[in-house]
């Protein structure tokens, strides 16, 4: 197998999905924010943040806490202990192999010029 | 050949020269190869998001032009003569209105406009724990400085001179130990754990002699100094050849024969700095969207000194009890700041029309 695929084999698929990853890559630069807020920055349809949501707090990486704020609802979001953990395995695993990768083409530049 | 035994010392090791152009070609490939790792990261640009909700309907802008405009009506009717008596009342109120702006401000605009259109975010306290030491250490050695300034000016001590130089490359020092302490994490991250990836074992001429990689604690020694000496260059040399250019301006060009005290002319030089500076900062990423901004630093960065070079005259405001920055000055800046802050929030609000939705 390629070196790069190898690289990249194990990363975690529940983050990987670009709506998910999305959610997750900003909720990990939040304490907490809101579904409004998740709408508005994801552009997703309500239905699809919703499934990528529930998906997310099924597997324990999203806590969803469902309030009031006056009279109207609102849910509130923040990535878990274990999310924040998973996300930040994925960031790593994904630098190293993109790295892998710019390191090896620029010695191919150079062998190429030598 | 030669440049093969240049390279080696008498005893077989590599030489300094050739020691520093491994280390710089190690940090040149691991940088460049972090970098386009960056740039093909797709979490990196939704990362940076929340960030943009910071003043992203102008409260910080609004807090500041508040913060700004009542210490210069505070300072204004101080130096009224003769003194009306409410001045007295009136200044608790200004002093407090300038104390609470810029924590209440912000918080009142988002809970009543930015939450119910774009949605609430709190944004975690812990990237911002850097910002808000670094102010709270800088706001404390302006505040003691500028205390310890205004009693030596006021007793004519001829040792004010040395005491400010002494202090100031002490705060110099300071910065960089503190700086040199915090950017383990950033010196990690720039090279990104691949140092052995970079090391010279790895170059691709094969008529190099075979060499002892360069340890990677090194490589991150030196890196962690350059980005000290970096930061160090940003924020305090910088500003400084900035500060000296604008001093030499208003002593020699504007209005010579007016007496500057020390304390006026680092007020001045910090308004006239440090302004244009905080408003690029804080519109860093809406700049791009709302264009007119632009017009905005422009004002900020020449209208103060466009007002003295038209009107010297405003410099003789200075000489009035309690006056570090003249009051037209301030003025102008504070309605800039409130203007620009009035401006996004009124686009904000008819961009954004409130919502009410929850997940399903």
């Amino acid at each position: 197998m390629n070196d790069h695929l190898r690289a990249i084999n194990g990363i975690d698929r529940m983050i990987h999905e670009p709506g998910r990853l999305m959610i997750v890559a900003i909720l990990s630069a939040v304490k907490e924010c809101d579904f409004l807020y998740l709408l508005t920055e994801t552009q997703l349809s309500k239905g699809n943040l919703s499934s990528h949501l529930s998906k997310l707090e099924d597997a324990e990486y999203v806590e969803v806490e469902k309030t009031y704020r006056g009279k109207v609802p609102q849910t509130v979001l923040r990535l878990t202990r274990k999310g924040r953990t998973a996300f930040e395995n994925y960031r790593k695993e994904l630098n190293a192999a993109l790295i892998k990768e710019a390191v090896s083409s620029a010695d191919i530049q150079k062998k190429d010029k030598l | 050949m030669k440049a093969n035994t240049d390279e080696f010392t008498p005893d077989g090791h590599r030489s300094i020269k050739q020691q520093i152009a491994d280390t710089w070609r190690a940090i040149k490939v691991s940088t460049q190869a972090a970098a386009e790792a960056q740039k093909k990261d797709p979490s990196r640009e939704y990362m940076q998001r929340p960030a943009r909700a910071v003043n992203i309907e102008g409260s910080v802008e609004l807090a500041w032009g508040i913060f700004c405009l009542a210490g210069t009506l505070s300072i204004y009717l101080g130096s009224l003569q003769p003194r009306p008596p409410w001045v007295s009342s009136i200044s608790w109120v200004l002093l407090a209105t300038m104390c609470l702006a810029p924590l209440l401000v912000p918080k009142l605009v988002k809970r009543l406009i930015t939450w119910p259109r774009s949605g609430y975010v709190a944004l975690d306290p812990k990237n911002t724990r850097l910002a808000r030491t670094m102010g709270l250490v800088l706001g404390a050695v302006f505040a003691i400085g500028f205390s310890i300034l205004g009693i030596a000016e006021r007793q004519h001590s001829s040792l004010t001179t040395k005491a400010i130089v002494a202090a100031f490359a002490v705060v110099l020092l300071l910065f960089f130990v503190f700086t040199w302490f915090r950017v383990k994490k950033a010196c990690n991250g720039a090279l990104a754990g691949q140092l052995p990836l970079v090391s010279p074992t790895s170059a691709p001429n094969p008529a190099e002699p075979p060499t002892t990689p360069i340890p990677a604690e090194k490589i991150k020694t030196h890196v962690r100094f350059g980005i000290s000496a970096m930061l160090l260059t940003m924020f305090v040399v910088v500003p400084c050849v900035f500060g000296g250019i604008i001093y030499c301006w208003l002593h020699f060009t504007v209005n010579s024969h007016v007496h500057l005290e020390w304390s006026q002319s680092i007020s001045m030089i910090i308004a006239l700095v440090c302004n244009p500076l905080l408003y690029l900062m804080m519109n860093a990423v809406s700049v791009k969207k709302h264009k007119w901004k632009w017009f905005g630093f422009a004002l900020l960065a020449l209208g103060p000194l466009t007002i003295l070079t038209l009107f010297p005259e405003v410099l003789n405001e200075l000489s009035k009890p309690h006056v570090v920055i003249p009051n037209t000055l301030s003025f102008f800046i504070a309605a800039v700041w409130l203007i620009s802050g009035t401006a996004t929030l009124v686009l904000y609000i008819i961009h954004h029309p409130k919502t009410e939705v929850s997940m399903e």
